[in-house]
């Protein structure tokens, strides 16, 4: 081997060596931003902010999987509005998609839950979905050297639809989906919070999880201001889901002290007894209202229910007989003027 | 050179042939033509980046602006697992023996005390070098000057993926076309017209001829990382129908195992009558 030849052999290897090296660093100092989630928890949580009030996962591959879901999709109709826009954009949520993510509260607003933020991991088209966003109005822009493409949402707001890594989509408000790159970059994460990861420590064996402020809950849905003055002793909350045969389920609450535990306590009681009554009234209902187990230790309530397959199909009613979501570009959608 | 009359090792004779047709694979004028071929997407990608600095994109996915790791992703499809790797593995490949048996040098290598299968798998092995110390850091570049630094840490274990991918394509083309070159006399011929006119039509149509291919396997591999939809400017790069990647990664090495030991025998039992 010549002189010549060794000189370009070691240049083409150091090129390689100095790429690799400066990936790898580039990896580390990316990677050492998440590295609580990853020990705790999915990593897509180095991707909430801290002040986040609700953090809600969902592992879709093990919920396609399981037999609860085949008897639950038995039951579905009215979803053509779905399968339509997952058409489009090329995902097929049986086989592309692995898991989702939903936050909300890193931006918050009001006594609701603020900005949602939607982390979807799969395999996606990401040229294609950017397509079909583009088409509808949206407009594209890179943030962070991340490609975004914006786009009035079905609400009139500002929304967003972001590639924050191969195979991670992030969907939201414009506000949240920009704070979630902040996070990748080295933002101070939901991960940073020990109260909230004990809490997501707690609930990963589910299939779903969530995680949350029960304050901001009951502001989101809306309750009357002396019943959701009722809770305003009320902490975080966690729930926690598997899916095989059945759907089994557990959610724990907790309140400030004892007094405000065992208020709750009186008022699921209530409810559970209520369900009880009308248990007979529908099919399906008596095996899950028989399951609802209420248990309170010291500052935490906890519920815990078990739905088998043969009352799927009540889920499914239920689920079907929702407001279906508007698809992208449909009447709700305002496109975007383009920027002069 | 390889001196003296005594019968060396298999393992001896390829490291020595290997020592010898590294320097001569890699400073042949085939091997400059490539490697100026494999500098075309690098600069591709800095006039991408600088057209995209000026806020002026290029129009490059069905007049579709795409940048960053999308259109990395796009020029590994395009321009390196379907262009660059096979056509290195056709000019490269087919000229191991071929090249030889054209200088009418062959003789002077198959006279010396060496097992013939020894001279292949040595110039394959200096093939490998040759052409990955050449293609992978075009890769790297390419990377750089289209993926922000802000998206290298999430974005660079793909690139890992993309060096396997172009390396377990190159090997695996080596090897078949390092076949051709033994066998059939118009080997590059017959490797264009595999490369641009039989796999193309193969990957295409539907049904299962498709594996008899290796631009299927090869492109099993990488969907996982670059565009698949329709808007992609080259759809007939597009294969609709993939094969889970540990199934690829075993059918590649089959093809590569089978394609070298059948060179070896080929070698072996072939008696090289150089015309006069």
């Amino acid at each position: 081997m010549t002189k010549s030849t060794r000189l370009f052999l070691w240049l083409a290897g150091g090129v390689l060596v100095l790429g690799v090296a400066m990936g790898l660093v580039a990896s580390y100092s990316g990677s050492s931003v998440r590295a609580g989630a990853g020990a705790k928890g999915p990593s897509e949580l180095g991707f909430i902010p801290v002040g986040a009030r609700l953090v809600a996962f969902a592992d879709v591959r093990e919920w396609m999987q399981s037999e609860f879901q085949q008897s639950w999709l038995g039951q579905q109709s009215g979803q053509q509005d779905a399968d339509e826009v997952l058409g489009q954009l090329g995902v097929d949520p049986e086989t592309d998609i692995d898991s989702v993510l939903v936050s909300a509260g890193g931006i918050p607003s009001g006594s609701g839950l603020g900005d949602l933020l939607v982390l979807v991991r799969g395999r996606f088209d990401e040229t294609r979905i950017e397509h079909v966003v583009r088409e509808r109005g949206g407009r594209p822009s890179e943030y962070q050297g991340r490609r975004l493409v914006q786009y009035i949402g079905p609400r009139q707001q500002e929304t967003a639809v972001a590639f924050m890594e191969p195979g991670l989509l992030g969907l939201g408000s414009i506000g949240a989906v920009r704070q979630a790159i902040d996070m990748a970059e080295g933002g101070e994460a939901l991960t940073a919070n020990d109260e909230v990861m004990t809490l997501v420590g707690g609930a990963l064996g589910g299939h779903a999880w969530a995680v949350g402020r029960f304050g901001a809950l009951a502001g989101q849905v809306g309750l009357p201001q002396d019943t959701a003055g009722q809770f305003s002793s009320l902490g975080w909350f966690s729930a926690s889901g598997r899916v095989t045969d059945a759907l089994e389920g557990a959610i724990r609450v907790e309140a400030e002290d004892e007094e405000g535990a065992a208020n709750l306590r009186d008022v699921v009681q209530g409810f559970v007894a209520l369900a009880k009554l009308q248990a007979g009234a529908s099919p399906g209902v008596p095996e899950i209202v028989n399951s609802l187990q209420l248990t309170t230790q010291g500052t935490t309530v906890s519920l815990s229910f078990a739905v088998p397959s043969s009352a799927a199909s009540l889920l499914g009613s239920l689920a079907s007989s929702s407001t279906p979501v508007p698809p992208i570009g449909s009447s709700g959608v305002r496109p975007t003027p383009p920027p002069h | 050179m390889i001196r003296g009359s005594r019968r060396l090792g298999f393992a001896e004779s390829t490291f020595r042939v290997f020592g010898f047709s590294v320097g001569s694979l890699l400073w042949s004028t085939r091997m400059l033509f490539l490697a100026l071929l494999s500098a075309v997407p690098v600069l591709i990608a800095l006039v991408a980046r600088v057209a995209e600095a000026r806020g002026t994109p290029l129009p490059l996915a069905g007049g579709e602006p795409l940048a960053g790791t999308g259109l990395f992703g796009t020029m590994v499809w395009a321009a390196y697992v379907r262009f660059i790797v096979p056509v290195f593995g056709v000019f490269l490949g087919t000229g191991l023996i071929a090249d030889e048996v054209e200088d009418r040098t062959i003789t002077y290598l198959f006279t010396r005390p060496i097992p013939r299968g020894s001279v292949l798998v040595g110039k394959y092995l200096a093939y490998l070098v040759c052409t990955t110390s050449v293609v992978l850091p075009s890769l790297m570049l390419t990377y750089f000057a289209l993926v922000p630094l802000s998206a290298v840490a999430t974005s660079f274990p793909q690139l890992m993926l993309d060096f396997a991918i172009v390396v377990i394509g190159l090997a695996t083309y080596g090897a078949l076309f390092g076949l051709v070159g033994v066998v059939v006399r118009r080997s590059i011929v017959a490797g264009l017209v595999f490369v641009f006119g039989w796999e193309p039509l193969v990957l295409l149509l539907p049904g299962y001829l498709k594996r008899a291919s290796v631009a299927f396997y090869v492109q099993s591999l990488v969907p996982h990382s670059v565009p698949r939809s329709e808007v992609t400017f080259l759809p007939q790069l597009v294969v609709r129908e993939v094969m889970a990647p540990g199934s690829a990664v075993l059918w590649l090495c089959v093809i590569l195992a089978a394609c070298l030991a059948l060179a070896i025998r080929a070698v072996g039992r072939r008696d090289y009558v150089l015309d006069q």
